[in-house]
């Protein structure tokens, strides 16, 4: 396989990254920078999703944008963005049931037409062999990673264990972690998209063998818990056995304003989990409000 | 009695009632409106009604479908909730004889017609579906409360491509302990080049391979809903039943076609939306709805041709775009000097006529696929601006849903849009379920607008 500089842009854990790579592009997962610029409109936009839409347009290194239609925002946001940028934007359909072999079938044929689109960029079609290879040196280079960062026992020193959970996050939610640091907490659990959540599973080796791509839709798409995905027991079955693993002393979930999702999981979560749970709305600004960061500590106050 | 058409208040109504012939109805849900008021429907005292008969029947046929619910139970019948999907699944359920399906989404407009005397929205609240949710959070509400609706025997919603308000309230009630079968309705997405792709009702293309697929999904739905009835769904009663709805959908379509271009206006905006509301699930009843509609088109047409109305001569022409969660909005219009010219109400896909010359579960899938809100909102608002363009609007009014997150932003991206394709001004409102205290302000905007459209018309003379 042709090694390939076409760096793709993408944000969502339902993108496997090594399929972008598989086609010979390099895949670049987007953290955004909170929006700070009046360059993109973003009233009535939740601010993840405005934040997504301000890197996307200030980076010109990109050579094509892949979403997802995880939510009404997002799917909304890429036909903004494919208007607002030089470059080719590709809106991959996640289906939200998935249940049926029909919804399986259809995130497996966008999978495909994704691959299309990465060849009309300048990528290739991988063989099958090719494909496989390198999705087995993915899952490799997860297993690593998930065994150097098993978990050990919450040691006292370390701060009272927590989980964070919640949608994606921008890079100025770095200050929650520190915020929580400072207030004596420690986050042993970080279930935010994007984080331990919603990796995906162990690729089925067999089922590698014959089919790679239908061992990548069910490394993720048969796997990865979200606050979207209907019926969402599976997001539940992951936070129970994540609780109960780590003992956990307390939660944190965070939602944007605009977040339907996650504001409705965000109530369930505090009535259904088992330690006290705190919920913020994240700020609509870069840095940490002074409320937020008063509330975390009040929540860490009471934990101790 | 030739009464000349026009708008009437409640208390008129009931004058009218006693001498009209209406206490004669052999239509046993006829009666006079005030009862519905004494059941709780408080916002009825505070609206313009049209004074035909037809009217009359309409509002009694819309308001009397709870009882027509807890009717069916009683003889037997078991009822389908079908949510979101708005008009599809109706037709499959109606396809046996013992299905009565309905939508428990159309709980958003009870705390506007009960005036929230109900309590469903604090019942929402204490769920964790507080004011940021879409008023449509009532219907969670309704479920616990049970004091509406009957309790459905399967509930069906599509998700995928829908509001995420909706959703996210759907998964709130599954996770209360009602049961939900999911369907998946895609993102419509533009074909890809050289991809096989079919024109839906709307105009629109989809991808052969999305059509299937939505096919793939209602074929699973009309399992569920064969073994819940008993009866064979086989394409036969499904044809027929597409034919059924097709006689609906062509009556309103006409009824449409008449309230938005006769002059003077013929029938108000609050029984044309009213009306449209029949053709996404027939209000619990197929054959009784068709009979509202051909009264209200017989009246209609009468109208027409006797070249009466209920507005004045040269009300100025609004399309309207969103359902109003405040039904007295589309009275306020009225009296603001404007008129309905043209709606779209979130559901343009269930008036457009099914197609007869395909398999039904495909022809089923097409519709669904043709969804005002599965797809992109630069398709949505290219159809909003070729049927404004078509019905001779002057303005076009985007009305917001208050907390449904894809509103604040699609409706600013179609105002943009329809503002650089027409000429004519478009004005966004924000239309909580009573607007009492905002409507001083709702008024002065609407005013606004009919008074640019109408210096406008003076510096074309």
């Amino acid at each position: 396989m042709k090694a390939s500089k076409l760096p793709i842009a993408y944000a969502s854990p339902f993108v496997p990254p090594e399929w972008i790579a598989a086609h010979g592009c390099t895949p670049v997962r987007v953290v955004p920078q909170a929006a700070r610029d009046a360059r993109f409109d973003g009233q009535g936009v939740c601010y993840y999703c405005h934040s997504l839409a301000e890197d996307l347009c200030r980076e010109a290194g990109a050579s094509g944008v892949v979403l997802t239609t995880t939510c009404d925002q997002m799917r909304r946001m890429a036909e903004r963005v494919a208007l607002e940028i030089p470059k080719p934007v590709f809106l991959l359909n996640v289906p939200a049931t998935w249940r049926s072999e029909s919804s399986r079938a259809l995130y497996r044929a966008e999978l495909l037409r994704l691959g299309d689109f990465l060849v009309e960029l300048g990528g290739q079609h991988p063989s099958q062999s090719e494909l496989a290879a390198l999705v087995s040196m993915y899952d490799e280079q997860r297993a690593a990673s998930r065994s150097a960062g098993t978990v050990q026992a919450p040691r006292e020193t370390d701060g009272i264990p927590l989980a964070l959970l919640g949608g994606p996050a921008i890079r100025e939610h770095e200050g929650i972690l520190t915020c929580i640091r400072q207030a004596g907490g420690h986050v042993t659990l970080d279930g935010r998209t994007g984080a331990e959540r919603t990796r995906p599973r162990p690729i089925n080796r067999d089922l590698l063998q014959h089919d790679p791509i239908s061992a990548l839709a069910d490394a993720y798409f048969d796997y990865i818990p979200d606050a979207f995905r209907r019926p969402n027991n599976r997001l539940f079955d992951w936070l129970d056995s994540a609780v109960s693993a780590r003992a956990l002393r307390g939660a944190i979930v965070g939602h944007y304003v605009w977040c339907d999702l996650w504001r409705a999981e965000a109530f369930r979560i505090k009535e259904r989990i088992a330690v006290p749970c705190l919920v913020i709305e994240y700020d609509e600004a870069p840095e940490i409000s002074e409320r937020t960061a008063s509330r975390i500590h009040a929540f860490l106050e009471t934990l101790q | 009695m030739n009464t000349a058409p026009a708008k009437i208040t409640l208390a008129e109504w009931e004058v009218r009632y006693e001498h009209c012939g209406a206490n004669r109805s052999s239509v046993p849900y006829v009666g006079p409106l005030s009862r519905h008021v004494r059941d709780g429907d408080a916002r009825l005292p505070k609206l313009r009604y049209d004074n035909s008969l037809a009217a009359l029947r309409l509002w009694n046929f819309v308001l009397s479908e709870e009882d027509r619910l807890h009717e069916a139970r009683l003889a037997g019948k078991s009822i389908v909730g079908t949510m979101k999907d708005l008009g599809t699944v109706p037709v499959i359920a109606y396809a046996t004889p013992n299905l009565v399906a309905f939508y428990p989404d159309g709980a958003w407009w009870t705390p506007c017609i009960m005036e929230d005397s109900t309590g469903l929205l604090p019942v929402a609240d204490a769920l964790g579906l507080g004011e940021n949710f879409c008023p449509v959070r009532a219907m969670a509400g309704a479920f616990v409360t049970r004091a509406h609706f009957p309790i459905p025997d399967a509930l069906v919603c599509s998700v995928g491509a829908t509001c995420d308000d909706f959703s996210a309230i759907a998964q709130r009630l599954e996770g209360l302990g009602y049961p939900i079968v999911w369907w998946e309705i895609p993102h419509r997405r533009q074909p890809s080049r050289g991809e096989e792709a079919v024109t839906l009702a709307t105009s629109c293309e989809a991808p052969v391979a999305l059509v299937r697929h939505v096919s793939a999904e209602l074929q699973r739905i009309r399992e569920i809903l064969q073994e819940l009835s008993g009866f064979p769904i086989n394409d036969e009663s499904l044809t027929r039943s597409i034919r059924k709805a097709n006689r609906i959908r062509t009556l309103l379509r006409n009824v449409r076609q008449r309230a938005f271009t006769a002059e003077p206006c013929p029938l108000p905006a609050l029984e044309v939306l009213l009306a449209e509301m029949l053709a996404i699930h027939f209000c619990s009843d197929q054959a009784e709805a068709e009979a509202v509609l051909s009264d209200l088109l017989r009246t209609t047409q009468a109208r027409v041709a006797r070249r009466q109305g209920v507005l004045p001569e040269g009300a100025v022409r609004v399309f309207w775009v969103n359902p109003v969660a405040d039904l007295r909005v589309m009275n306020v219009l009225e009296e603001c000097g404007g008129r309905l010219c043209g709606t779209d109400f979130l559901f343009g896909h269930a008036i457009q006529p099914i197609p007869e010359d395909i398999p039904p579960m495909e022809a089923l899938a097409r519709m669904a696929l043709a969804d005002p809100m599965v797809g992109t909102s630069e398709d949505r608002a290219l159809g909003i601006c070729a049927e404004a363009a078509r019905l001779g609007a002057e303005a076009v009014i985007i009305s917001r849903i208050p907390g449904a997150s894809h509103c604040a932003y699609e409706g600013r991206a179609i105002k943009a849009i329809v503002q650089e394709r027409l000429d004519v001004p478009v004005v966004e409102l924000e239309v909580p379920p009573l607007c009492d205290a905002l409507m001083p302000a709702l008024r002065t905007r609407i005013e606004a607008v009919v008074e640019t459209v109408r210096e406008t018309r003076k510096s074309c003379l």
